[in-house]
């Protein structure tokens, strides 16, 4: 993985507690996790890292078939 | 920021793994390793489908990371695929440059040319167990794409975007510029069937209320051809490769495949619901409960489909984001 990549995840949502692998993978610390951001340290310096929620247009598939996984990326 | 995210069905993040800047996730979903549910995806510099690639992921439901895929052979990982079949071997995809003659064709004696590469990694050893370069199966002239003014320019004659399991376990491979789907033999590496491209095995028809494109295709510039059985196979179907499309939009089209009197009928579709023509990217995927959600790739939407067509659940990216695939995947985390 990227070392100085911290995985977080969103304060309040349903998975409960904050992932192990946090701590034992990388030398940082999640030093907050609000609303849809986690933010972090790493070597010293503090960064942001915000991952925006998408924007919801209908919703009507809450019917057990899971969470949505995707990679993020600037578009052209 | 770049990274692999877990977001609910009201679009909260649930989970999300930043990279560092300059570098760029994709594919990244839900699959089995050795038994168990695992986090998978794929983590490089920010181009894919290039030479320099990156490297694969697998995270355990703690989101430790348990093990990482390399390409073998002096090959990369290229981003645009990383399936964990059943036997735990990863399916990658990889890119070389080679020089090709392609006076026969019409072109230079030297064009440098992108050729693609599937590797299928034992993830235990990183041993490859199987290679196959397109260049050794294809030829040149099946492409779809226009050679460079330049022979030192790389062309990128091929593609591949996908590499799946077939029902049967023999590979489907997506080649985006051949505007083709191979069926390829996973042990002897020969080619079984094509659809769409050039020389197609099968003849192409449009079933009631159905439409081919502009070039007489089901498909174009095409990704993440599925198998979803009785000969049936849903591919993402961009119909454009950066310019005006052979059709005016995106979509989604299941094909069903008669071996006997070698016919594919485009049986069913659904469109971008915007109307708009992605140019790279995509992917669809059928739910357990036989929905269909969709990555729309360049253009910044995902979707969910009822199996009758019926739009469920609409969602944007913010800003410029896109993604080069979406999955709706159960996940439950160790607690």
């Amino acid at each position: 993985m990227g070392d100085n990549a911290v995985s977080c995840r969103a304060a309040g949502s349903r998975r409960g507690r904050a992932p192990r692998a946090v701590a034992a993978a990388t030398t940082a610390a999640v030093i907050a996790l609000t609303g849809t951001a986690c933010s972090t340290v790493r070597s010293g310096a503090p960064t942001r890292a915000k991952a925006p929620a998408v924007i919801v247009l209908k919703q009507g598939a809450d019917n057990g078939n899971g969470d949505i996984f995707i990679t993020r990326a600037g578009g052209a | 920021m770049s990274g692999p995210e877990i977001i609910s069905n009201t679009g909260k993040v649930i989970w999300f793994h930043p990279l560092r800047a300059h570098e760029l996730a994709a594919d990244f979903r839900t699959q089995t390793y050795q038994g168990k549910p695992m986090l998978t995806w794929w983590q490089g510099p920010p181009n894919l489908g290039a030479v320099a690639g990156g490297t694969d992921y697998i995270y355990n439901d703690r989101y430790q990371q348990i093990a990482e895929v390399k390409g073998g052979n002096g090959y990369s990982a290229d981003g645009q695929e990383f399936l964990i079949t059943p036997r735990n071997t990863a399916l990658i995809v990889a890119d070389t440059i080679a020089t090709a003659n392609l006076t026969s064709i019409g072109g230079p004696a030297d064009q440098k040319v992108v050729d693609s590469i599937v590797q299928e990694i034992d993830i235990s050893t990183g041993k490859v167990v199987f290679q196959w370069n397109a260049a050794d199966h294809v030829p040149y002239r099946d492409s779809e794409q226009p050679w460079p003014a330049s022979a030192a320019t790389p062309w990128n004659w091929f593609y591949i975007n996908a590499v799946h399991l077939d029902t049967d376990g023999n590979l489907l491979i997506s080649a985006r510029y051949a505007w083709a789907v191979y069926k390829v033999n996973r042990h002897t590496g020969n080619i079984m069937w094509v659809l769409g491209g050039k020389h197609s095995t099968f003849l192409l028809r449009a079933g009631p209320g159905q439409v081919l494109d502009r070039a007489g295709e089901i498909f174009a510039y095409q990704h993440d051809p599925e198998a979803i059985g009785h000969d049936e196979y849903t591919v993402f179907d961009d119909e454009s490769g950066g310019g005006s499309g052979l059709l005016p939009y995106s979509r989604v089209v299941t094909v069903q495949l008669d071996q006997a009197i070698k016919v594919a009928t485009l049986v069913k579709s659904v469109k971008q619901p915007e109307g708009l023509l992605a140019t790279e990217e995509g992917n669809a995927q059928t739910t357990r409960n036989g929905d269909l959600f969709v990555g729309w790739g360049a253009v910044p939407y995902i979707s969910e489909f009822s199996p009758s067509g019926q739009l469920l659940f609409s969602a944007q990216l913010p800003g410029t984001d896109i993604t080069y695939r979406a999955y709706r995947l159960p996940w439950h985390p160790a607690t």
